[in-house]
């Protein structure tokens, strides 16, 4: 219940309690201790006395606590955040590493199986080769062709570079 | 304590007073309305809604109280019996689920020749377990799909699932793709045991070298069992936790989980030069019907093999199945009488020595007495003697007498140290397996007994293994020096880093390059004009030597049983490569070391220098049928005829 703040000095004319009664009535329990100074009370002679708005300002050790709450806050919220994104990105990471493992372990047995099929098919050929009615023939010198590499050519005469000609004229103009 | 917390608290909100919305909805009139009324009659209607309200207050208190407990006590119940009375067990079966032994099994690294083909590899194998009881599908119907999945008959499997209730095994051996088909089934009941298999891609081309692996995954001959360190792949297993979708969690893994590593045995064989070898040999072993053979090629060089083969030999594949006497490489492990082939290293000891000038001459007179045995050339009985000859004429004819006349130039001590000094006696250093001592005469028999030096003279009386003959000719062909004969070049990665690689001796020099030279260059000639035409080939110089031996079991030699081998040096200008075969008992009248084992060289050689691009050394021309003639320096056509004239016996 936040009492708005108000000014109170209190007097004991009839006006203003009159008025005091009517704010109370009207506004309840909400208006306690509202005071107005009226006109009437200037003239009882009273002395003008300049009125010192109440200290509206929270006390220091509270609006630390408010700066805290607030900081606290953020931080509970930002720190949320991180642990859910955090927290999934574990989860991700468990699947991923799994799925990947799965793969790696798939091509490990795979990777014999087609060593194995390669090597089958070279050794089928290699057979086929050796017989007889293969239309094959077993490699001999006498079938193959020996070149000698060719000597370097010489290194053909480069022309000497131009000698850009001489400009007879001054270096600055 | 915190359940007593929490019951508190909850009972604290229960008997609260309600909220202000709801007491405002049942505040009692206000005072205006309230002065219309009786004091009394109003205060007794307030007290009845009073107790109402406790009434209903008290009661839901109660009720949430006992529902509270009550469901407190049961959960209680459940953790004591969970926790106390089936804790243990539960925590087994939840560890049994969670956890996994990986891996399974780690694969032996794979063996791959000089150019990268594989010649051994582990790949999985499965057996197939059927628990009948537990299939809930009718067996007549599990063995049809069985059937046609594993592609073998039906009836056999519904045998042989009639025969328990359990733990069947119904087939050893599947590959990953039958595994694979068998999974797609779906059935309950099934069990799929993975287990490692050894697969050589090129069945028994290799086998006498590789060998093979047991079906517990240890290496049992060859290089299986030589190279075992290199080959089995240090893994042991590794549990891991795993979540509830079988994926693991990759926490706590063990370093090098996923790298498992990707090296490889390398081998310095070839495996286009190990099939030619292999045809040039079991044809000509049909052709003699020889009781068994072997053939390699040398690099000189460093001593490594390009090939070796021995034949007969084993499919590893099938190794149960292979008589266990395959499973020695007998080019290794075997010692035989080298006969004639060992006489270009006699030579080579006596010029080396200084005892012996290559222009000398010996006389050879065709057979000679020695302590009462008679010692004589092969062909004395239709040439005689030969009279004063030099030393490549000696190597041509391959004269006895003359390689008796040239080792007498030595002291018999000499020549012993010699031998010594060439390993003969000794074990070589070599990667295969089972390599025995080679066996000489002591230093005391060649000393009191005359006929010792001179048996040795035309390699007779020590016995040496096929690999240690080329180890020695590779001596000649490398420049005077023995190297260690291998076909292990390392342990390769991917990238073709080599990670590991045999430590070897240092090669040791025995002769000098000039005496080594001279000998190739005198071998030379036995090719070109000698016993050893038959393995000439038109525009390559090619030195060579021939062998005809009698073959001695326990030390007696069998009758009328040869072994016939020749050994091939080339190019002569820059020697590097030699080529070796010995076949054992070939059948036959003309079944020499210049008729069985030189075609072998020769066709060997042949497919080695197309493979290897090894230019040749002389212009070739063409005769008139087109074939090519191989001419020497004065434009002479040099002559590769197989002389069908009479065999030379002890050649």
């Amino acid at each position: 219940m936040a009492a708005r703040p108000a000014t109170i000095d209190y007097n004991d004319s009839p006006v203003a309690r009159r008025s005091a009664a009517s704010m109370s009535r009207a506004f309840g329990d909400q208006v306690r201790t509202v005071q107005f100074r009226t006109g009437a009370a200037q003239d009882l002679g009273n002395s003008v006395r300049s009125l010192k708005p109440r200290d509206t300002t929270l006390p220091l050790w509270l609006r630390q606590l408010i700066v805290l709450q607030r900081g606290s806050s953020m931080a509970v919220l930002v720190m949320g955040g991180l642990t859910l994104l955090a927290y999934s990105w574990t989860v991700h990471s468990q699947r991923s590493w799994s799925q990947a493992y799965a793969h790696l372990s798939h091509l490990r047995r795979n990777e014999p199986q087609l060593t194995r099929a390669n090597e089958v098919l070279k050794e089928h050929l290699a057979q086929q080769a050796e017989l007889a009615n293969s239309g094959l023939i077993e490699p001999t010198p006498g079938h193959m062709l020996y070149l000698e590499p060719a000597e370097l050519r010489p290194s053909r005469p480069v022309p000497p570079p131009e000698v850009p000609a001489a400009i007879d004229a001054p270096l600055g103009y | 304590m915190l359940l007593d917390v929490l019951l508190n608290n909850f009972i604290v909100n229960m008997a609260r007073p309600l909220p202000p919305t709801v007491s405002q909805r049942r505040r009692p009139p206000q005072p205006a309305r309230r002065s219309q009324q009786s004091p009394a009659k109003s205060q007794q209607s307030r007290r009845r809604r009073w107790s109402a309200l406790l009434d209903t207050r008290q009661v839901r208190l109660i009720l949430a109280c006992a529902v509270l407990l009550t469901g407190l006590t049961g959960l209680g119940l459940r953790l004591i019996k969970l926790q106390l009375l089936e804790g243990k067990e539960l925590a087994t079966i939840a560890n049994s689920q969670q956890t996994l032994d990986l891996p399974s099994f780690v694969p032996r690294r794979p063996v791959v020749d000089s150019a990268g083909a594989v010649l051994a590899v582990d790949e999985s194998a499965y057996i197939l377990y059927v628990h009948p009881s537990m299939v809930g599908k009718p067996l007549d119907e599990v063995s049809v799909l069985l059937a046609e999945a594993l592609n073998q008959p039906e009836a056999e499997i519904l045998k042989k699932l009639r025969s328990a209730d359990t733990g069947v095994e119904i087939i050893d051996g599947i590959s990953e793709n039958t595994a694979r088909r068998v999974r797609k089934l779906y059935l309950d009941g099934i069990d799929l045991i993975e287990h490692p298999q050894r697969f050589y891609p090129q069945n028994d081309l290799f086998g006498a070298i590789v060998g093979y692996v047991n079906g517990e995954g240890q290496g049992q001959a060859g290089l299986e069992l030589s190279q075992e360190d290199q080959l089995a792949r240090p893994g042991q297993e590794t549990r891991v936790r795993r979540m509830g979708d079988g994926g693991i969690i990759p926490t706590d893994l063990p370093a090098g989980f996923l790298h498992q590593d990707d090296l490889k045995l390398e081998l310095t064989l070839d495996r286009r030069i190990q099939r030619a070898t292999r045809v040039a040999l079991d044809r000509q072993l049909a052709n003699f019907g020889a009781q068994r053979g072997t053939a390699m090629v040398m690099d000189a060089k460093d001593g490594s093999l390009l090939s070796l083969v021995v034949s007969p030999t084993y499919d590893p594949n099938r190794f149960y199945d292979a008589d266990v006497e395959l499973f020695r490489n007998w080019a290794v492990t075997d010692l035989y009488e080298p006969g004639s082939t060992f006489k270009p290293i006699n030579v080579a000891i006596a010029l080396e020595s200084g005892a012996l000038k290559p222009s000398d001459f010996i006389y050879d007179a065709g057979q000679l007495v020695i302590s009462e045995h008679i010692v004589q050339n092969h062909d004395y009985s239709y040439t005689g003697g030969r009279g004063a000859i030099s030393i490549p004429h000696i190597l041509q004819v391959s004269s006895n007498i003359g390689m008796v006349g040239i080792v007498r130039k030595l002291a018999p001590s000499s020549y012993h140290g010699w031998l010594e000094k060439l390993g003969l006696g000794k074990t070589i250093t070599t990667d295969l397996p089972s390599a025995p001592a080679s066996q000489l005469k002591t230093l005391e028999e060649f000393k009191t007994s005359p006929i010792e030096p001179a048996t040795a003279s035309f390699g007779q009386g020590l016995s040496l293994t096929p690999l240690q003959l080329a180890q020695l000719h590779a001596s000649l062909a490398n420049g005077g020096k023995i190297v260690s004969p291998h076909v292990v070049k390392g342990l390769v990665d991917s990238n073709g880093n080599y990670k590991w690689t045999p430590e070897r001796p240092e090669p040791r020099r025995v002769f000098s390059e000039e005496t080594a030279q001279t000998v190739v260059e005198m071998m030379e000639t036995v090719v070109t004009q000698g016993s050893g035409r038959t393995a000439a080939i038109p525009g390559y110089r090619i030195g060579g030597k021939t062998g005809t031996a009698q073959k001695a079991e326990n030390g007696i030699y069998v009758a009328g049983a040869r072994i016939t081998s020749f050994v091939g040096i080339l190019p002569v200008n820059d020697p590097r490569y030699v080529v070796i075969a010995v076949v054992d008992e070939p059948r036959g009248e003309n079944a020499y070391g210049s008729t069985v084992a030189a075609p072998v060289v020769k066709e060997i050689t042949q497919s080695l220098v197309s493979t290897l691009g090894i230019q040749p050394s002389q212009p070739v021309a063409f005769d008139p049928e087109g074939n090519p003639v191989a001419l020497d320096l004065e434009g002479n056509p040099v002559t590769a005829e197989v002389d069908q004239s009479g065999g030379v016996w002890g050649d």
